[in-house]
């Protein structure tokens, strides 16, 4: 029988100033995710679907003439930020609609793009013959910082087009999630999407530290070049970073004020810990997200060692998820599990 | 003689004879008096860090001779002609190595492409190619990437005709009814689980298994055979050669949702060139073959992993032996020897040896051929 709002009694020897830290209720999976979509996702979402219409009036705008970059940029820089932050952790629809290989799919392929650019599609509907490679987020960072769109250009036709997709999107996801945070699943739903939740979360983790950083320092090292980051060609690759960290920090540690009650806010991975006593690995946790958030804001992107340094210290971070914090959260990693191969 | 061929790998006679020739393994290493050492090569995992490299097992107990570290968790290994070790990184993964446990600069390839390499890499039987299987983002079909053996940059593709394809073997002799399918046609086990890259090693809509062993001609890649076992939620996944029942023993992995089913799920299927047999129900194995190797006298060694077992079995899958090897997990056999790597043990032709319990070894190793 599931017994909700009741507070660990252990806790009451917590020492006073540990209070607030210490102290969570017994979440149930269906309590996290509720939580996780009412006030994680569905908020996010809307932020993003509140900037995309912006790009693409920016856009517009730059197109008709006269030229206009900057305000593009920004909204270009605005929207990718939204959308850094809904993704970070990537759950239900975003999954469900394969929405980051749609909108983002990295790397950008310039010859592509080169290629889809010359057939000058016209319409939303001649852009569902265009590759993924070639549009979404990046080809539109390309088109405004890499090779410069001119207005009244068939490029600035494309980049419009390209943007109206990513509004697309932006609505449906919002769409989606706004009907998850109204009726979250029960019982075995719930635990699935715990599940998901948690996998994705370090999902998130590995995609920020090796696809982000890792992965460039050593391709970088292989080819004796510069690292070539995501988002580097609008100067956003920190920023992006940032935004992704706050996030997957947001749903790993407890706010300082404390655990939230139930249906309160979000319910971090820490939380979920102290809330089925396992303070020990809660404290452990709370430290090596620290320890992460302390890289992370040390963090400069210019610096290959600064980007390897923050990368190691992210590593730990995964490493003890993978090893001790999953299993206090009875989920069995897919990321990590020797099932399947 | 047959017993000679590395039924592990399932080299070509020839190709293996070149290879015998061609590594030169340090002769403190390459003892061949039993007992003594033996070498083994390896990934594994040790204070959080990933590492490949040269281990040795002898009288003096286990060492890392030599290593390298990696940049994430890796899978299958496979050794080169030219003494080189070729590494995978696991699924979904995104680079490969080649290595020369000797020195020299390792040779780093980097996946850009929407593709995602599956674990397993194997040098072509005409020694031109590096195979890897892979997944296509896209829609998860499953390739073969056909890959310059120099540069190990990607020359072309074939379909798998399946999804999640995992180990390659290549036929070192003809088999099937008139010899349809003659020494060097590749085989590979589509292990038909689907997957997307969004979610990466998680397992999804496991009522679309579609598992299946396929035999391919290795110029083309043309399909020359598939074979589907009964049971869709028997996964097929590592291949090895028997040549004393002539077989190819097929570990598998169960992914029923139905727990009793797959605690006593067949581990072993074998195929004799016609078909795809699933062995007898194997009660208590707990639904996990971690790896398969050729067993002395016919049939083969599977690790049973999640049963803390390794497990020898008649050609036909029936259990001849069980030994307690907890976390059984990578198996390498050579010219009538074996060897199986556990948690904090090492088991070698009946013995069993304490291991450091700080190195977890990883699921699959390579033992080389003695100079």
């Amino acid at each position: 029988m599931r017994i909700r709002s009741r507070w660990l009694a252990v806790l009451l020897c917590a020492p006073g100033a540990l209070w607030a830290q210490a102290a969570a209720p017994y979440y149930y999976p269906p309590d996290a995710v509720a939580a996780l979509y009412r006030d994680h996702t569905a908020p996010l979402a809307r932020g993003f679907a509140t900037q995309a219409p912006q790009l693409v009036q920016a856009l517009q705008a730059h197109c008709a003439g006269p030229a206009a970059l900057a305000p593009a940029r920004a909204a270009w820089t605005k929207t990718m930020l939204a959308w850094e932050h809904l993704t970070a952790v990537a759950v239900g629809p975003l999954i469900e609609r394969r929405s980051l290989r749609a909108i983002d799919f990295q790397p950008l392929r310039p010859d592509l793009l080169k290629r889809m650019l010359a057939r000058e599609p016209k319409t939303l509907e001649d852009m569902v013959r265009v590759g993924t490679p070639a549009k979404g987020l990046p080809a539109i960072e390309h088109l405004l910082w890499t090779a410069p769109i001119a207005p009244n250009s068939g490029a600035c036709a494309y980049a419009v087009l390209a943007a109206q997709e990513v509004q697309r999107e932006a609505e449906a996801l919002r769409s989606a999630f706004d009907a998850l945070a109204a009726t979250p699943p029960e019982e075995e739903a719930a635990v699935t999407a715990f599940v998901e939740f948690i996998n994705q979360w370090l999902g998130g983790l590995e995609r920020l530290r090796w696809m982000g950083m890792e992965k460039p320092l050593r391709e970088a090292e292989t080819r004796g070049a510069s690292p070539e980051f995501a988002r580097q060609p609008s100067g956003q690759t920190g920023a992006a970073w940032a935004a992704e960290w706050a996030e997957l920090r947001a749903l790993a540690r407890q706010l300082d004020s404390g655990a939230p009650a139930i249906g309160a806010g979000r319910v971090s991975i820490e939380s979920y810990l102290r809330g089925r006593g396992h303070i020990v690995e809660a404290d452990r946790w709370r430290a090596a997200v620290d320890e992460s958030d302390r890289a992370m804001q040390a963090l400069k992107p210019g610096q290959p060692t600064s980007v390897d340094a923050t990368a190691r210290t992210l590593k730990k971070l995964t490493a003890l998820m993978q090893s001790e914090i999953a299993g206090k959260l009875e989920v069995n990693l897919g990321f990590s599990s020797a099932d399947g191969d | 003689m047959q017993t000679e061929i590395d039924a592990r790998h399932g080299l070509t006679r020839r190709a293996l004879l070149a290879l015998l020739g061609a590594v030169a393994w340090p002769p403190a290493y390459a003892d061949a008096t039993r007992g003594k050492t033996d070498e083994l090569l390896a990934s594994w995992a040790e204070a959080g860090r990933y590492h490949a490299g040269r281990l040795s097992v002898g009288a003096e107990g286990a060492q890392v001779r030599s290593r390298i570290e990696l940049p994430t968790r890796a899978h299958g290994l496979a050794l080169d002609a030219d003494g080189s070790v070729l590494v995978a990184a696991r699924r979904p993964g995104d680079w490969l190595l080649r290595w020369r446990p000797e020195g020299g600069e390792p040779q780093w390839h980097w996946v850009n492409d929407d593709r995602r390499l599956n674990g397993h890499v194997l040098p072509s039987s005409d020694g031109h190619s590096v195979w890897t299987t892979e997944t296509d983002q896209a829609d998860a079909r499953g390739l073969i990437g056909l890959r310059n053996a120099r540069t190990l940059e990607k020359t072309g593709e074939w379909a798998t005709h399946g999804m999640d394809p995992h180990e390659m073997l290549v036929l070192p002799e003809a088999l099937g009814p008139r010899g349809r399918f003659p020494a060097g046609t590749l085989l590979v086990a589509n292990g038909g689980i689907p997957t997307q890259s969004e979610t990466g090693r998680s397992h999804r809509d496991l009522s679309r298994m579609d598992p299946s062993l396929v035999a391919l001609d290795p110029a083309s890649g043309a399909l020359l055979g598939q074979w589907r076992l009964h049971d869709a939620r028997l996964s097929v996944r590592h291949l090895a050669w028997d040549p004393v029942s002539r077989r190819v023993g097929i570990a598998l992995q169960a992914e029923h949702d139905d727990e009793a089913a797959r605690r006593d799920a067949p581990l072993l299927a074998t195929w004799d060139g016609s078909a795809l047999t699933a062995s007898p129900p194997m009660a208590g194995a707990l639904g996990y073959g971690g790896d398969v190797c050729a067993r002395a006298g016919g049939g083969f060694w599977l690790s049973a992993t999640h049963a803390n077992a390794l497990l020898g079995l008649a050609p036909d899958g029936a259990i001849a032996e069980r030994v307690t090897l907890p976390s059984a997990g990578a198996l390498a056999a050579q010219a009538g020897h074996a060897w199986a790597g556990g948690a904090a043990a090492v088991w070698s032709d009946g013995q069993q040896q304490a291991w450091p319990a700080a190195l977890q070894i990883d699921n699959h190793w390579v033992s080389p051929p003695r100079g």
